[in-house]
């Protein structure tokens, strides 16, 4: 008996020590599965343990474990999906929002956090701080107007939070301010190089008449030549001084 | 019969969060004018302002929102028939306009926006005649004092600005050492002046004395809209905690609470007879109360977004509410 309780000790002892060493590994795999896709304090984790990819739950491999920026939006994206699925807009806009905040121009992803606000509807209800992430996403993308927009409604509805007046729609104005000066100035811009094209092409068809003027003259000098020569002395001294005068200058600029 | 007389669809291009009714009556203004022109010698500048006012009786509708403008509509209907037709679109605010009143004579409308401005019209010409710059996060909801030489306006630190309608000069400021006065409001005596407070405080002052008569704090959430009884003995509240309450001037005691509405209850506004008082909603809702019996006798629904603001008419007849969904709708309401 003693034996056998013994070895059964032992096998137990045996496996114990299997167990434990198995489980803990598999624990970890477990735990980190459940904390990435029920609770915010996990992302944290998540940043700290980037190894993991939790869609699938598996070790990602080494050589992706450098996620680029487009890599890391498509994931949250992909994530948000999920989350959408299951109608837990607020999660899915705060994944959206977060992918937009890596690839700003993506249209797609406003669009989807723009469907998640419409599928609350009820956006009023939680006070300015919906308007607030939306027009900061417009922002993102450059849609300085509505993100004006968003900030207004948001100040309508709660107009005590001084950030939504100081930060984002003091932000929103100059912003639209500068797109506005950017916008002038490239008016003018393009009106200047109009202009400037305008004076180039009169200076060319100057050119081309001074050419033309100096290549009739040419014309005639060439036309004059023979005419003069055979015409007699008088004309042969300042055709001869003429000549005589370019020969330095194309020495000189040899 | 309370019944939709008018709607007028996509008035704003954007949602539309404040409006008011104007009556223009000639006879009365002559009479008021002759007396002025007694008391004070400005006989030249009144008759030039008169020149330019209309003939006959006129009612307006002023209206104001998300797209920076301020709309002037003329009312023109008998019995339950009636068109509103736009006098003037006005530009000059360059962000949201939050509210807009008119003045008792109906001359002149006053808007305030999120651009810190507040800003004067003539009703009848549309003519922009002052803009008061209040400074940043100084402007809220804007109200005539009733006999129409003052305006009021909450700022961020709990105070209220009396700004004159001359010159747009800054007259008195009333400290409730509160937080963000949302809403204000005059007694039609013109003795006090009512204030909300986004925490839910309501201040009651004399305007006189400018002294803090009581402190009120009925509602623990914003209280979005206040309005006097014509009578001036006691004055509504309404918040967002949806329900609206009735308090009594003199001592200060709550007389009843009224609750109906599902959501924020945006605006409140008593029919001058003090029949019926109204009420708008972000339940999309605007519902108008018997003031004797103090309980809701109709439910209009027909607003697909939350109402900002709904008002009474100057003979009790009409009601007016603007809304996010872009709609003016003018109602019936049996005198």
């Amino acid at each position: 008996m003693l034996i056998v309780i013994q070895f059964e000790e032992i096998q137990r002892g045996e496996n114990m020590n299997l167990m434990q060493s198995f489980t803990w590994k598999r624990k970890k795999n477990i735990t980190q599965k459940k904390h990435t896709l029920f609770s915010v304090k996990d992302e944290e984790e998540e940043e700290l343990d980037p190894d993991v990819d939790w869609l699938t739950a598996a070790k990602r491999p080494k050589a992706l474990l450098l996620e680029d920026k487009i890599s890391k939006a498509k994931r949250l994206r992909d994530e948000g999906v999920i989350l959408a699925d299951e109608e837990r807009w607020w999660e899915a806009i705060n994944h959206w929002g977060e992918a937009v905040s890596l690839i700003p121009n993506d249209h797609e992803t406003l669009d989807m956090i723009a469907q998640a606000y419409m599928k609350l509807q009820t956006l009023h209800r939680y006070g300015g701080q919906g308007y607030q992430t939306l027009g900061r996403s417009q922002l993102g993308v450059g849609e300085v107007s509505l993100a004006i927009k968003s900030f207004s409604k948001a100040i309508r509805l709660s107009p005590d939070q001084m950030e939504l007046w100081k930060e984002d729609l003091e932000w929103a104005i100059n912003l639209r301010e500068k797109q506005n000066e950017l916008e002038e100035s490239d008016k003018q811009r393009k009106l200047e190089v109009e202009s400037e094209n305008a004076l180039i092409i009169e200076e060319l068809e100057n050119e081309e008449q001074e050419s033309e003027f100096m290549k009739s003259c040419d014309d005639k000098s060439e036309n004059k030549k023979p005419d003069e020569i055979s015409q007699g002395l008088p004309n042969d001294k300042e055709y001869n001084f003429k000549y005589n005068s370019k020969v330095p200058l194309v020495r000189f600029k040899r | 019969m309370f019944s939709l007389i008018h709607k007028k669809e996509s008035a704003h291009t954007e949602g539309i969060w404040s409006c008011a009714w104007g009556l223009f009556n000639p006879e009365t203004h002559k009479n008021s004018e002759e007396k002025q022109n007694g008391e004070t010698q400005e006989n030249g500048e009144t008759n030039e302002n008169e020149e330019n006012l209309p003939e006959k009786v006129t009612q307006y509708v002023v209206s104001g929102g998300l797209d920076d403008t301020v709309k002037i509509w003329n009312w023109d209907g008998e019995g339950v028939e009636g068109d509103l037709t736009l006098l003037h679109s006005l530009e000059g605010h360059s962000l949201g306009v939050i509210s807009v009143d008119v003045n008792k004579a109906g001359t002149v409308a006053a808007s305030s926006s999120l651009d810190s401005t507040i800003r004067l019209w003539k009703l009848h010409e549309g003519k922009q005649i002052q803009s008061i710059d209040c400074g940043p996060v100084e402007a809220w909801s804007v109200v005539f004092s009733p006999d129409g030489k003052h305006i009021a306006s909450g700022n961020h630190a709990g105070k209220i600005n009396v700004y004159s309608t001359q010159d747009g000069q800054l007259v008195n400021t009333l400290d409730t050492r509160g937080r963000f006065t949302y809403s204000v409001a005059y007694s039609d005596d013109g003795k006090l002046i009512a204030s909300g407070a986004i925490d839910g405080f309501i201040n009651l002052f004399d305007i006189e004395s400018g002294k803090l008569v009581h402190t009120l704090e009925g509602h623990a959430m914003t209280i979005r809209a206040l309005a006097f009884s014509p009578d001036s003995q006691l004055l509504l509240t309404a918040a967002d905690d949806g329900h609206m309450k009735l308090y009594d001037v003199k001592s200060s005691n709550l007389i009843c609470t009224l609750s109906g509405h599902s959501s924020w209850v945006l605006s409140v506004d008593f029919a001058p007879d003090q029949v019926h008082f109204v009420s708008s909603s972000s339940d999309h809702m605007v519902k108008v109360w018997d003031f004797a019996q103090r309980n809701c006798v109709h439910t209009f629904k027909d607003h697909q977004d939350q109402v900002w603001c709904a008002k009474y008419s100057k003979d009790s007849s009409k009601i007016v509410s603007v809304s996010d969904d872009k709609n003016v709708i003018v109602y019936n309401s049996p005198v």
